[in-house]
This record gives structure tokens, C-alpha cells and sequence, in this order.
């Protein structure tokens, strides 16, 4: 004699079934992937505050089982996007640079480039991270402050090509890392993701002005082509 | 950790509820407003009135514990309202930077995204270094934000002179 299933568990089994193409062994890395995908875009379109568990897994697809079984809660599911988001991109950057090489300068323009294009790809995922990560709350902040110094290092090495480099106030790479931060959390915050390529030259020789000079600067900044 | 009035010394208790945070956040804002004017009184060129606000804003954020987490943190996670005082500030502050466009040692590439970029930086670092259980005194942390900030409009050498320039008298 068999056990009727419960209702709903059919429906529930549905749920977390991977699509055709998952194998069972991606199918946990492919759930984790539509949960953390959900919350970036619920909490983009609705705020942090109004995103619950409940709308998450609708989006995502999954179980409220299989959502547990990824994170603890609501907050835990978003501190992994944003370690993600900026995670991946600090990698795609670091890979860029290390398969082009090229002067400092160049790295700069490099990494300015492919940071505005991943935020350009991705605009929800951007502004979640981006724009409503600060309003979690106090314990987000710690990772919120590491994400707008994500530039330092690379700013830091421009002293070398700065004869004045060591007269240099210790805060220039932290306003300058910042500046580039904030310039896409005010183009989020409006809406206007696509526009931050048009600010790409002036950002490159806000940066570069600081360690070669305007006349230099400007020279590497006007030389990017125009935006698509 | 709370906000203090300073005629009663009686601090207000956070997280606050929104209409109330959002009070407190207006009057608070409001009198940094006017030590700010008063600050920059007097003062007719672009440099001076921006060092003038930018020191009078740490000195603000400094005196009392919970007005820098008030900016980074609460006002932030308290809906669309308190969120959008914020911004008011940072505007403010972008267009007092941004008047270095006038100085005639501006380049003309300059835009309004440049001011719009170092207002907020400097904004966040402000806020984030009052928070600081033990914030660094005003004359580590204003010459170098003023540097970053004279910079573009007004060239090296200006920007190096901010690093020696004392602080306004309190």
C-alpha cells in the first residue's frame, strides 16, 4: 500500500526540478543561482524592505526547503549577492589586466571600462547592490565601505608615475574610488544605467589627472572611443 | 548611541520611527544649514567657501555620535522620504564644488558629473569617518578631501596648497 503524496508536494517536487539540460549535480549551484538572481531583482524593482522569502521563492522557483537550504534568511540571501556581484567583477577585472597588461594607465581605462559594462549589463543586479544595499542596514555596512575602495590598489600603483607620488594625501585613492562608486550609484538611482559609458572619459581623467597630470590625462581620455 | 539636542543634552534613542527620524533628520539638517552659511560668510572665493563647508560639515557630524550614522546608515534604510534628504545634501554640496567650473583654470571638458562624483565621495568619507569610534581630527582627513576636490578645477599646484592651509577658526 502506497502513502497518497500531500498536497502540493508534487506541485513542490515540480518547483525544484532542474530544467532539462541541469544534471542533478548542478542542479543545487543552478537553484542558489535563481535565488540569488530573484532578490537582486525583487529588491532592485521593490526595495530591501519589501522583498519577503515569499516573493523570492515564487521568482526564483524553488521551495521555501530548498530556499533554507541555501541561506539562513532574507539578509544572508543578499549579503551573497553583493559578495558575488562584486566578487565576480573584481575577478573579471583582475583577469582583464592580467591577460592585457599594458601601462597603469591603461590598466585604469581597462578597468573603469569593464566595470561600467558589467553595471550596463546588468542594471537590476547593479542597483540592488549599488543603490539599495545601504539600506539593509548597519550590517551591511562594513561590506558597502570595501566595495567603494574596490579601486584603491589599482589607483595606489598610479603613485609610482607621480614624481610627487609620496607627497600625495593618504585620502586621494579613497575619494577617487568613491567618486567612480558614487557615479554609478547616481545614474542608478535615476534610472539612467545606460548613460555611464558617456561619463567614461570624464571619469578616466578624474583618475589620471591625479598621477599624470591634466595635460596627460586628458590626452588618454579623449583618445576612448565614443560610446555605442 | 543618540542624537543631542544641545539646549537639553537629552539624546534621542535610535532606531527612531519614520515620521519622527524623519523630523529630527530635517532639524538636524537644517542647523548644519545655517552653521554652514554662517561659516561661509564673508568669504568671496570658490576655494574658501568650499573649505569653509566641508570642515564646518565634519566639525558638524563630529560633535555628536549619531549624526554620522544617522547619514550612512538610517536615514538611508528609512524609505524613499528620509532617503531623498540625502541626496538634497549631496546636491548641495555638488554645486558648490561645481562652481569650480568658473575658476579660469578650469578645463572646459569639465562637466556637472565630475562635482557630482566628488560630492558624493567626500560625503560618504565624511560620514564614514565620524562614525569611526575614534575619527581621525579634522586636519588628517579636510586637506586631502579639499585636495580631490580643488584638483580638477583648479589644478595641482591649488591642490597642494589645500594640504597646508589651516582649518578655519571654529
Amino acid at each position: 500500500m502506497f502513502m497518497r503524496a500531500l498536497p502540493g508536494r508534487d506541485a513542490r517536487a515540480a518547483l525544484d526540478a532542474p530544467p532539462a539540460g541541469v544534471t542533478r549535480s548542478t542542479a543545487h549551484l543552478d537553484q542558489r543561482r535563481r535565488i540569488l538572481r530573484a532578490i537582486g531583482e525583487l529588491v532592485a524593482k521593490r526595495g530591501y524592505a519589501d522583498v519577503t522569502v515569499e516573493l523570492i521563492v515564487k521568482r526564483a522557483r524553488v521551495s521555501y526547503k530548498t530556499f533554507y537550504r541555501h541561506f539562513s534568511g532574507k539578509e544572508e540571501c543578499f549579503q551573497e549577492l553583493f559578495d558575488s556581484a562584486f566578487g565576480s567583477t573584481e575577478k573579471a577585472i583582475r583577469d582583464r589586466l592580467a591577460e592585457e597588461g599594458g601601462s597603469w594607465a591603461r590598466q585604469v581605462v581597462l578597468a573603469l571600462g569593464l566595470w561600467i559594462d558589467r553595471i550596463v549589463a546588468e542594471p537590476l543586479i547593479a542597483r540592488s547592490v549599488i543603490v539599495e544595499a545601504p539600506t539593509v542596514g548597519p550590517g551591511m555596512l562594513e561590506r558597502y565601505e570595501r566595495a567603494t575602495k574596490a579601486f584603491v590598489p589599482l589607483f595606489e600603483a598610479g603613485r609610482e608615475d607621480n614624481p610627487r607620488g609620496a607627497q600625495l594625501p593618504a585620502t586621494v585613492e579613497d575619494t577617487l574610488s568613491g567618486s567612480i562608486f558614487w557615479s554609478a550609484y547616481q545614474r542608478l538611482i535615476v534610472g539612467e544605467a545606460e548613460r555611464l559609458p558617456e561619463l567614461l572619459p570624464e571619469l578616466i581623467e578624474l583618475v589620471l589627472r591625479t598621477y599624470l597630470g591634466q595635460a596627460e590625462a586628458a590626452r588618454i581620455a579623449r583618445a576612448q572611443p565614443a560610446p555605442a | 548611541m543618540g542624537l543631542r539636542e544641545p539646549s537639553t543634552a537629552q539624546p534621542i534613542a535610535a532606531p527612531h520611527p519614520p515620521t519622527t527620524l524623519l523630523r529630527v533628520a530635517e532639524e538636524e539638517l537644517e542647523r548644519f544649514h545655517r552653521r554652514a552659511e554662517a561659516a561661509r560668510a564673508g568669504l568671496v572665493d570658490w576655494r574658501s567657501r568650499l573649505r569653509a563647508t566641508v570642515y564646518e560639515f565634519y566639525r558638524y557630524l563630529r560633535e555628536d555620535e549619531g549624526r554620522g550614522r544617522l547619514l550612512l546608515v538610517e536615514l538611508r534604510s528609512a524609505g524613499a522620504r528620509p532617503a531623498l534628504l540625502i541626496e538634497a545634501e549631496i546636491e548641495a554640496l555638488c554645486g558648490l564644488i561645481d562652481e569650480g567650473r568658473a575658476e579660469p583654470t578650469a578645463p572646459p571638458i569639465l562637466t556637472r558629473s565630475t562635482a557630482d562624483s566628488l560630492a558624493a565621495a567626500i560625503f560618504w568619507q565624511l560620514s564614514l569617518a565620524a562614525d569611526r569610534d575614534c575619527s581621525p581630527p579634522e586636519t588628517e582627513l579636510v586637506p586631502g578631501l579639499m585636495y580631490s576636490a580643488v584638483l580638477p578645477y583648479s589644478g595641482a599646484v591649488a591642490a597642494t596648497e589645500e594640504l597646508r592651509i589651516r582649518p578655519p577658526p571654529r
